[in-house]
């Protein structure tokens, strides 16, 4: 009577359910929220290549998990059939590939560091203005400064605010030292870095002997500017990006991967214990075949989520 | 699981069977990848080979697909599906109804 299943395999696939729903939600989340921004020109969901994702590396990690997968299946067979040996080398190459997607998920981490493509960090300016509707008399454009579209333009700017603060300090580091006297001699990327501060600073130069104001560039422009800036000088200057919804994807990204690779480095370390367990007990013997088919199935799950990942961050 | 302990020639028929079909499995998650990685490069903009919405289509294909095998015979549903599908069904269809009802507000608003 009862359940035709194993206590154990049916708490793990209880367990495996609670993930699913986990997963679906982070997954389900990210489409929704990528279908609901807008798609016209200039503004559109980051590419892969603006935000530095190469999709090769995303499909070597999937080539990755794939291996790790099989060997964990092999490993539970050979438990079964009681060839201890071969368990234990199928389990110890689950682990190493579980590591070795990690190690490439991390170059993948540094190389999003090293951009600074990091939620909160990216500049944006979304779509809308401070200046008020057309067709509109004098009060109401008064009454319009005083209502909730006013705030959220006011936070939109608050945001682009935040950037140029941002860059401004990068480029007091970059151009450290240098001043009007001896900015011709530098090189070109410290010259258009410099002239970039200036224009963000609101520099007073002389022209014809007399001091002209010049008007701070306003966020749009820096991003755009340092935008330009990065293309030309691809990897001999760290500035942080503009890249309309940048900010929302670095969120998506590294709260769908950060939580996967998670996953993974708990598998690695219940697979540590296995063979630790293997090493002690004279092997992976028949009596382990059902501890590991159901850490197994926790992995095979892993590189369930893996397998849906992949191609939403990297492809579609 | 039983633990009745199988003939020898049926348990090698059986051992060499579920390798084999463990290998296959593995070849065609290999293949479905690089076909999937292949389509997302024949779509690119600098070549548009073929459109991107057959892509997503390719793609989206792919990846259920991959899943399906993974799930039916490396996590050995073949046999227990009809045991744990009133688990696995219900937090699929949760998945997709959470999508549905944040879809009006978030997707389909600015589009009017």
């Amino acid at each position: 009577m009862g359940l035709p299943l194993p206590h154990g395999k049916l708490a793990m696939w209880l367990f495996l359910v609670t993930e699913i729903m986990f997963f679906t939600a982070l997954i389900g989340v990210y489409v929704i929220l990528r279908n609901g921004t807008p798609n016209h020109s200039p503004f559109h969901w980051p590419a892969p290549h603006e935000v530095h994702l190469v999709e090769w590396i995303g499909a070597l990690n999937t080539f990755v998990l794939i291996c790790s997968s099989l060997t964990v299946v092999l490993a539970h067979h050979a438990a079964h059939h009681g060839k201890s040996g071969q368990a234990m080398l199928c389990v110890g190459a689950t682990l190493v590939l579980g590591v070795v997607f990690l190690g490439v998920k991390s170059y993948e981490y540094w190389s999003k560091f090293d951009h600074d493509i990091l939620p909160g960090h990216i500049g944006e300016v979304l779509p809308g203005t401070m200046e008020p509707p057309d067709g509109l008399n004098e009060k109401q454009i008064a009454e319009w400064r005083f209502n909730d579209a006013f705030k959220r333009e006011q936070q939109y700017h608050a945001v682009g605010t935040q950037y140029m603060e941002r860059v401004r300090g990068q480029l007091e580091g970059i151009t450290k030292g240098v001043d009007a006297t001896n900015v011709n001699d530098k090189p070109e990327v410290i010259k258009e870095c410099y002239a970039l501060l200036q224009d963000m600073t609101g520099a007073t130069p002389e022209v014809n002997g007399k001091k002209v104001y010049k008007r701070p560039i306003p966020p749009e422009q820096v991003g755009k500017r340092v935008d330009e800036l990065l293309e030309k000088h691809e990897g001999q200057v760290h500035l942080t990006p503009s890249i309309p919804f940048g900010n929302l994807w670095a969120s998506c990204y590294f709260a769908m991967t950060g939580f996967h690779a998670l996953h993974v480095f708990g598998g690695i370390v219940v697979f540590a214990i296995i063979l630790i367990v293997g090493a002690t007990r004279g092997g992976l013997q028949r009596k382990h075949s059902t501890m590991l088919e159901l850490v197994g199935l926790y992995w095979h799950f892993v590189d369930i989520v893996w397998i849906f990942l992949f191609p939403l961050l990297y492809l579609i | 699981m039983t633990d009745e302990a199988p003939k020898p020639e049926a348990h090698d028929d059986d051992h060499g069977r579920m390798v084999r079909l463990y290998l296959t499995v593995f070849i065609a998650l290999a293949v479905f990848t690089l076909l999937s990685f292949v389509a997302n490069f024949a779509a690119a903009d600098e070549r548009h080979w073929i459109s991107k919405g057959f892509s997503f289509l390719i793609i989206l294909g792919v990846a259920v697909v991959k899943a399906c095998l993974v799930g039916y015979v490396f996590m050995h549903l073949m046999g227990d599906w009809r045991k744990l599908y009133f688990m696995i069904f219900p937090a699929f269809i949760l998945g997709a109804m959470m999508m549905f009802v944040l879809m009006p507000d978030i997707v389909l608003a600015w589009q009017r």
